[in-house]
């Protein structure tokens, strides 16, 4: 019986830190709540940490710190993994062993009983397209063969969570689809998935929530409309007919855009204002703050050729949480070193 | 849990069952045994298929026991196929077992199942001697088969070959696990436990050698000792006799002399007789003795002095052969924290062979004298002792492969296998914390 306080949480991570030869920090104090139910995304550049962190939660790498919980037991209580399904990034299953009998070596490993093996193997098979290729070695598969089996052992325990990561890497466009419908399957089905990936348009398709991991930190987390609700903007673009100058948007916005307290540009209600040549872009979601600007553009005789409402991408977050906020460079690959900090 | 360990057992015997190399060295042990088929003896040596091969030995001497027990199974079957090129092969076969464990891809999805990593580890490297088991015993079954219809030997103690050579066996893969583990290379596993191999030989050899002399010195020692004590006996019938010798004839003094001789050997036939006669007869410095008082103080003096070189001669062989002794103690030592994969093999032997066959198959095969292994006894300058005394001799040949085997059975079970079972214990152990706190 769960008496922790993570009921109703798959996932409840706190302080979770790796550090390797005293010197490399993978992990830097991670703190990660994933809901029962949910589709959880964690992306991050190469070498950020996604991996290791997954590792120390199916006890293939031994955390230097971690408090937290993994549906209900303590993070590395072995007995919770037969709940658990785990799909390796880049794994290397027997290539001796049929698709059908790596299912069922995988699932007696997960302690599931013999005929409830063979019945789960024939079902995910099934499931996964490779029902005509189960009795084929696997080392005669392709690399979209081996992730579809791969994807079949992780749910041979018929598990509450499943921990993939990289679930599409190295696979052709139509894979990727199936997987991602696979995925659905598998939400549909009331378990959790913890997603691992660098691919951010499978993550934003599919994730209810995701986290972004950089240089082994948490730098945001939550569902994609929570972390793209205050960076939505319009975007505005005109053109200068009769030779007008270069500053002429500028200057038509003059009486509008005034400079905040911080120094910063912006309208009387505070939405943020960036002026770029002839390109304007208002940090708001609300229509009618953008409309004095587009009277000042229009008195000044200026054509309005676009007017958008933009939401960050995944990707526009991605990038956002890369980038050393100091030197608006994009932080490099790998973990972070000790006494370097991000 | 036991749904996991049949799980690993499948799949190292579906592992086996994909590599050629398993069933290379199925067929060359069903063609060794095939070859044993075909060996007969002959009254001039032995015939191979239809060739008969003579030999300058009386194979016919041979108990069938000995010859097929003891020369075609253990020492052609066990020792040779089984016990080098077999375990070669082996070697091959499974050095590969934890690297390809451990490797990246594959540790992952062993380890993320509710099996701890003590049981994991301990479960595949028994799982990893199933090789050796089967290969083993489909030989041995087929040896106990063919012994028994060839020669009517029926002795299931033949089948003591599938554990005793999965122990010997043992030994080297718990080394190779280790180096598996912590190199992640099958070369480096399969290279530094052939390595370590030839370490354990040199040093069972060289123990072997050492102990050898050490029992080619005892044997000598012994002698010197049986020597002394017969030497003592005459002394103090002599002794006795003197004072008596007035009142006797010297012909009865000759035939109570001669009875002292034979007494003191305790046995009344053979040499002791023919020493008997030569003592009592003998004439010392050409002087002839006409009184029996002086030929009994002639015997005394000259007993006494040779009692007093003896004990030089046995005083020096002591001293002498120490280093012997001290080589010897070492080696052992060396060898007693080591696996005994020599030892370990012989057990068949000790199981198969019974000691009487032996000592029958030794009787007049060497009846020279060593002539001391490492010189004689006598010390520099010293004279000769005289011939009649047993103590001068140096242990034969057949005495020294009587007692090498005698000494050799009744090594203890426990210092072959249990020291070496401590040996493996403590490599698994390593092995097992390393794998368990091990990040991958």
């Amino acid at each position: 019986m769960v008496a922790d306080g993570s009921a109703g949480m798959a996932l409840q991570l706190k302080d979770v830190a790796k550090v390797y030869r005293g010197r490399v920090h993978a992990l830097r104090g991670i703190d990660l709540e994933v809901g029962r139910g949910e589709v959880f995304g964690l992306l991050g550049p190469n070498g950020a940490g996604k991996s290791t962190l997954i590792k120390i939660l199916m006890t293939v790498i031994r955390p230097t710190r971690c408090s937290g919980h993994m549906l209900g037991r303590p993070v590395g209580d072995k007995s919770t993994l037969r709940r658990v399904g785990y799909l390796p990034e880049n794994h290397k299953f027997p290539p001796y062993l049929s698709g059908r009998k790596a299912l069922h070596f995988y699932g007696a490993m997960s302690c599931v009983p013999r005929n409830e093996c063979k019945r789960r193997a024939e079902q995910l098979l099934t499931m996964v397209g490779m029902a005509d290729w189960a009795d084929k070695k696997i080392g005669g598969y392709s690399k979209g063969m081996r992730q579809r089996i791969g994807i079949a052992q992780a749910l041979m325990s018929d598990p509450d969570l499943v921990l993939l990561d990289e679930p599409t890497d190295g696979v052709d466009p139509g894979g990727r689809r199936d997987i991602r419908n696979m995925l659905e399957y598998i939400s549909d089905q009331g378990k959790t998935v913890f997603l691992n990936s660098h691919i951010l348009s499978e993550l934003e398709q599919v994730c209810d929530r995701v986290a972004i991991l950089v240089q082994g930190e948490v730098r945001q987390q939550g569902t994609i409309d929570f972390l793209t609700e205050d960076r939505a903007r319009f975007e505005i673009r005109v053109a200068r007919p009769g030779g007008q100058p270069p500053t002429a948007l500028a200057s038509a916005l003059e009486d509008l855009v005034k400079t905040g307290e911080d120094g910063k540009p912006g309208l009387a209600d505070g939405s943020l204002v960036d002026i770029e040549g002839d390109h304007v872009s208002v940090l708001t979601e609300q229509a009618e703050a953008v409309q004095p600007i587009v009277d000042s553009i229009r008195q000044r005789g200026l054509l309005l050729t676009s007017l958008r409402l933009a939401r960050p991408s995944l990707e526009d977050l991605f990038m956002e949480a890369v980038q050393d906020p100091t030197t608006g460079r994009q932080l490099g690959p790998g973990a972070a070193r000790k006494g370097k900090t991000s | 849990m036991i749904g996991q360990t049949l799980a690993i057992f499948v799949d190292a015997y579906r592992e086996l069952n994909s590599k050629k190399l398993f069933w290379i060295v199925m067929v060359l042990s069903g063609l060794v045994v095939a070859a044993f088929a075909t060996i007969t003896l002959t009254q001039t040596g032995i015939r191979f298929v239809v060739w008969d091969v003579d030999t300058e030995f009386n194979l016919q001497n041979i108990p069938p026991r000995v010859f097929y027990y003891n020369i075609i199974f253990v020492e052609l079957g066990v020792k040779w196929w089984l016990g080098f090129a077999a375990t070669i092969l082996a070697l091959i076969s499974t050095a590969g077992v934890f690297p390809d464990l451990v490797s990246s891809g594959s540790i992952e999805a062993m380890l993320a199942r509710p099996i701890s990593r003590t049981r994991l580890f301990l479960t595949r490297y028994v799982s990893g001697l199933l090789f050796v088991v089967l290969q083993v015993g489909v030989f041995c079954v087929a040896s106990f088969l063919l012994i028994g219809i060839k020669a009517d030997l029926w002795d299931p103690k033949i089948l003591l070959g599938i554990p005793i050579i999965a122990l010997f066996y043992s030994y080297l893969f718990c080394l190779c696990a280790l180096i598996g583990l912590w190199t992640r290379s099958t070369i480096a596993a399969l290279l530094l436990t052939i390595l370590f191999w030839l370490l354990v030989f040199a040093v069972q050899a060289s123990e072997n050698f050492f102990f050898i002399a050490k029992v080619d010195r005892d044997l000598g020692i012994a002698r010197h000792v049986v020597a002394q004590e017969v030497l003592d006996k005459q002394i103090s019938a002599l002794e006795d006799l003197s004072e008596e010798a007035d009142d006797l004839s010297i012909t009865d003094a000759r035939e109570k002399i001669r009875r002292i001789v034979r007494w003191s050997y305790g046995d009344d036939t053979g040499r002791s007789a023919k020493f008997a006669d030569r003592i009592a007869a003998r004439v010392p410095n050409g002087e002839e003795i006409e009184t029996a008082s002086a030929l009994v103080s002639a015997r005394l003096e000259e007993r006494r002095e040779s009692r007093e070189l003896l004990q030089t001669y046995t005083e020096h062989a002591e001293t002498s052969g120490q280093w012997v002794v001290r080589w010897h103690n070492i080696m052992h030592g060396v060898a007693t924290v080591l696996p005994k994969t020599g030892e370990t093999k012989e057990l068949l032997n000790r199981y198969l062979v019974r000691q009487e066959d032996v000592e029958d198959l030794n009787e007049g095969t060497g009846q020279d004298e060593t002539g001391g292994l490492f010189g004689t006894s006598r010390p520099e300058g010293a004279p000769q002792l005289p011939a009649d005394i047993e103590g001068t001799r140096q242990p034969t040949s057949t005495e020294l492969s009587v007692t090498l085997d005698q000494e050799s059975r009744d090594r203890p079970l426990w210092w072959i296998v249990g020291t070496s079972l401590g040996f493996e214990a403590f490599i698994l152990l390593l092995a097992s914390v390393y794998f368990a706190r091990r990040d991958f």
